[in-house]
């Protein structure tokens, strides 16, 4: 009987994914006549015009005369980073390969892609905008204001502010003693900096639970010296710790490594210490990369739901980050506070990937000083 | 001796970078570390300036040994393979950085860096970031940044190779002058024997971790003490068997000789050698105009030998029968060359016999 | 290859403390699950990981992280290709978006998603009237992991495709190839890789996401009740055994996981250099 629940669910559910390949297939098809009605001539015409209208649209000469310097110089810098290093390239992306493209498959794609987009990320963030304000103003401050959403942001500041902080010296220690030195076990090193990605959040709770928690190996210790860790403020920062582990080191390791150590050499043989070394000569190469790695940082540490919940005991008040308060509020069925307060992180995530954004595009304008 | 390098080893791994490397240079020399990519000369120039550390032997500058002293209280300048300047310091900020470790006095740093810029010829490009600047311009700013502070030792590594052909023999000789003129001790590493026989007082020829032979660059095209140097330093053809050709009889079987292109001098058929029972029968094989000489390869028996031919002689063309004449060849006998002469001329050969 | 002296400074230090903070952070609590795992019986774990309710769980996780990571293989290249290939408005803000998911917590993703599917939502009000369902279903935990994982298949793709030389597809082009046939037999293979790893980081991600799914999901026991929500519910019972065996287990499946996919990408890899 219970199998029989699963089925139908199952079959309920074949149906959308299927019909969503099944758009892909149709613009497939519709290249294929599209290729079939037009004539060679005609075909020439129309991928003339649409490589014509790009053109222009795409930098000018000169924006790609710069581009191309600062590949030819900083690009193994990779400053653009792994995740989102994709504004680098922009200058140089369509250029040429669409221009004999079928226009008729441009614009599906494009549609298929805007659409896909709309409803996946747009309409998200509509949602919750429309159900914090819809009901004016004044009751979204109301809802802002109240003194458990106080307690949540702040303790959900606080320990964003002391995850990035300790997670960036970390990122920076780590990134340094990975690529300026070989040692053995340095792939084990690695591995176990990005085990918090490769982790549930859940996983990452629980774990803190069987260390710090009532039944954990260290809980005498804890007790003996009247130390609370879990469903305490220490274990909420903790696990957002560890979810946060590799975000800075994971985006400056691979800059460093790209950049070898030469410079650093001549700095040691002129005489220049570790601080000298790491501030003047290593930094500079990697401010960028760590500006964005401290964003995407920052983002996760304010946001993560799965860890902190785990280790919380939500205790509302004393335990409860902004997400944390966002789901009891949902559950407690009070919408309209919670998609407020939700507002706010919406808010903060949009500035966010705007600062990304913002720090990608100049870290592309000044991928090496005098390449203009 | 200034600088002197005794038994200094290195390994990494499996593989000998140094095995023993002894050498010694006398103050105001410039040397030239020369070998074949894989031979070891940037290991020991690294040891040398620290960055490597020995793991046998001993490294004497100015007969105190320094080899457990900080690379950056050494007293050395090293110039890096691709200049590693600081890209996010201008020219100034590059040359001044090995100055301000120092603690030198801001006048001191500013009047020192003025007159590093004058020396390298770039006081007006001082504000610019080395991502602005021509490969051989920031050839110069490594090597006005190594000077900075006073070295009195001065290491290049691989100083021309990432500069094109052209500019590449002005640098070389607007090096050479630097040096000479502040005569500093100085060793670059070249893997090119042009370069370090038109550059360098003295070579320190390297080969598998090995020093093979320290000379004045003349010695050791004169006098190669290995095999490895007489193939390596000036032209020559590698001969095995040479007992067959005419005038060296006596070299037992299977052994090895370097034969020079002036070692080897052609005869028309119509020309009257003085010594006809010392040349052999040859034919001639390939001939290229060189612009005031011919390059002829004459074929002896089955070796194929390469020789200059005057203009000025009795002209010949591919496939003509010649007298060759071998004067003499550097004999190889297990890791050692030596010269042999003719037996069959008067003087056995003889030398060479000219002065520098 | 350890060296007697170390030249650049700072090995000390850096090393220390990049050690220390590991193993604090990361090696006690791992070690802490070992222990655990060490006091139960290979029997206990067997039995608190394939209890029926927990075995249903991992079929919803496993099931509904595939067709999301399906989905967007299929999505996520369209969107990657059409962000590389083509310039039009609004193709910066949509690029922009595209990490929108990393940033956004995924709590908030949770409700507004939720709000969105049920029958009063936008979405889900139109088609609750043609009798479809997203809120409370296990197609909302696909649609919830599809928004959460999109990021990954499109960062996977764009690089590839931004290195990808347009001559390949023009010298295609001259022969003759239309455009079907340039994109499976140029393009395609090209692109192999990257989705192979864009769907496994996806597919791994999909099996330990929390946060957004479990307000969509309803929870249900034994038909829409997550295996990460398992885990939950056994922490919130004082089971913690049980709770750690689930773990184990999912750890294991997401490490196998990613090993096979490393295998076949490094397969991949070898046909597209060949």
């Amino acid at each position: 009987m219970t199998t029989d629940a699963a089925e139908t669910t199952a079959e309920g559910l074949v149906t959308p994914p299927a019909g969503v390949p099944g758009g892909s297939g149709e613009s497939g098809g519709a290249a294929e006549e599209v290729k079939n009605i037009l004539s060679e001539a005609e075909r020439n015409f129309l991928s003339g015009r649409t490589g014509r209208g790009t053109e222009t649209g795409s930098p000018t000469g000169a924006g790609r005369a710069d581009s191309e310097a600062a590949d030819a110089g900083a690009r193994a810098d990779g400053e653009d980073g792994g995740t989102g290093g994709t504004d680098g390239t922009t200058p140089r992306r369509g250029r040429r390969g669409h221009r004999q493209e079928n226009p008729l498959i441009r614009g599906t794609l494009i549609a298929v892609s805007l659409v896909f987009a709309a409803l996946m990320l747009v309409l998200p963030l509509l949602a919750v905008l429309s159900q914090a304000f819809g009901a004016g103003w004044d009751n979204f401050v109301r809802s802002v204001t109240d003194t458990f959403t106080v307690k949540a942001l702040k303790l959900t500041l606080l320990t964003s502010l002391v995850a990035v902080t300790a997670n960036t010296l970390f990122g920076l220690t780590a990134a340094w003693a990975l690529t300026r030195y070989r040692f053995r076990g340095q792939g084990l090193l690695v591995t176990l900096i990005d085990l918090p990605f490769a982790v549930s959040p859940i996983i990452a709770g629980l774990i803190f639970i069987l260390t710090y928690g009532r039944l954990g190996w260290a809980a005498p210790f804890l007790e003996a010296h009247d130390l609370k860790i879990v469903f305490a403020t220490p274990g909420i920062i903790m696990a957002t710790v560890f979810v946060t582990i590799p975000f800075v080191a994971r985006e400056i390791i691979p800059v460093l490594a790209a950049r070898g150590t030469d410079e650093e050499q001549a700095a040691v043989l002129m005489g220049a210490g570790f601080f000298r070394t790491f501030f003047q000569v290593t930094l500079p190469h990697i401010r960028w990369a760590l500006v964005y790695s401290v964003i995407l940082c920052s983002a996760r540490a304010m946001g993560e739901f799965g860890a902190v919940s785990v280790v919380s005991g939500h205790l509302r008040g004393k335990t409860n980050t902004l997400p944390l308060h966002i789901e009891i509020l949902f559950n407690e069925h009070h919408y309209r506070e919670a998609f407020a307060v939700s507002a706010i992180l919406v808010i903060t995530s949009i500035v966010i990937l705007t600062a990304r954004s913002l720090v990608e595009w100049v870290s592309k304008k000044e991928e090496e000083p005098g390449v203009r | 001796m200034f600088v002197e390098l005794r038994d200094v080893s290195k390994r990494f791994g499996n593989f000998d970078a140094a095995r023993k490397v002894s050498f010694e240079l006398e103050k105001g020399t410039l040397a030239a570390l020369l070998g074949p990519s894989g031979s070891g000369k940037t290991t020991i120039l690294r040891m040398i300036a620290g960055l490597e550390t020995p793991d046998g032997g001993d490294i004497f500058l100015d007969g105190q040994s320094i080899k457990n002293l900080e690379p950056s209280r050494r007293g050395i300048g090293l110039v890096f393979q691709n200049y590693a300047l600081f890209r996010y310091m201008t020219v100034w900020e590059n040359i001044a950085f090995g100055l301000k470790t120092k603690r030198t006095p801001k006048a001191g740093i500013k009047e020192r860096v003025g007159e590093l810029l004058t020396l390298i010829g770039l006081e007006d490009l001082a504000g610019r970031y080395p991502a602005q600047l021509s490969g051989g311009q920031k050839q110069r700013v490594a090597f006005a940044r190594a000077l900075a502070p006073n070295p009195r030792f001065l290491l290049l590594d691989e100083p021309f190779a990432a500069i094109d052909a052209k500019v590449r023999r002005e640098l070389r000789s607007w090096l050479r002058e630097m040096i000479s003129r502040l005569k500093i001790t100085s060793i670059f590493v070249t893997h090119d024997q042009a370069e370090a026989i038109e550059v360098a007082d003295r070579i320190i020829v390297t080969n598998r971790g090995r020093v093979e032979q320290t000379g004045a660059p003349i010695e050791l095209y004169r006098s190669p003490a290995t095999p490895f140097v007489a193939r390596f330093i000036g032209e020559s053809t590698v001969v095995r068997n040479y007992n067959v050709l005419t005038g060296f009889e006596n070299a037992p079987d299977g052994a090895e000789c370097a034969i020079r292109p002036e070692f080897v001098r052609l005869f028309a058929p119509s020309e009257p050698v003085q010594y006809e029972n010392s040349v052999q029968p040859g034919r001639v094989s390939a001939m290229a105009f060189r612009g005031d000489v011919l390059e002829v390869t004459v074929r002896v028996r089955d070796f194929s030998l390469a020789t200059s031919y005057s203009l000025e002689r009795p002209s010949l063309s591919v496939g003509d029968q010649v007298k060759v004449l071998i004067y003499r060849l550097y004999a190889f006998q297990g890791d050692q060359a030596r010269l042999v002469g003719n037996s069959l001329l008067a003087n056995g050969g003889g030398g060479y016999n000219f002065q520098i | 290859m350890a060296k007697a002296k170390r030249i650049i400074p700072g090995f000390g230090l850096t090393m220390g403390l990049t050690m220390s903070y590991v193993g604090f952070f990361v090696l006690i609590p791992m070690v802490s699950m070992a222990l655990v795992t060490a006091d139960l019986s290979f029997k206990e774990i067997v039995k608190s990981a394939t209890d029926a309710r927990v075995l249903s769980s991992y079929k919803v996780s496993f099931l509904c992280s595939f067709l999301a990571a399906a989905i967007n293989t299929v999505f996520g290249t369209i969107l990657a290709w059409v962000l590389v290939r083509y310039r039009f408005a609004g193709r910066r803000l949509v690029d922009g978006l595209i990490e929108l998911p990393f940033a956004l917590p995924t709590a908030v993703a949770g409700i507004s998603l939720t709000w969105l599917t049920t029958n009063k939502g936008w979405i889900g009000g139109p088609l609750s009237k043609l009798g479809l369902e997203i809120a409370y279903t296990r197609v909302g935990i696909v649609v919830a992991l599809t928004f959460i994982t999109l990021p990954f298949m499109v960062r996977s793709i764009q690089p590839v495709l931004e290195q990808l030389s347009p001559d390949y597809e023009e010298a295609g082009r001259t022969l003759g190839a239309g455009s079907l046939t340039i994109f499976r037999k140029i393009i395609l293979p090209e692109l192999k890789p990257a989705m192979l790893t864009g769907f496994s980081l996806a597919f791994a991600r999909g099996l330990g996401e929390y946060g957004s799914v479990i307000f969509i999901a309803g929870n249900k026991p034994f038909q829409t009740e997550i295996a990460p929500l398992m885990i939950v519910t056994r922490l919130e019972e004082f089971l913690y055994g049980q709770a750690t065996a689930v773990a184990l287990f999912m750890l294991a499946a997401s490490f196998i996981i990613m090993f096979l996919v490393n295998r076949l990408q490094i397969r991949a890899a070898r046909f597209v250099e060949s």
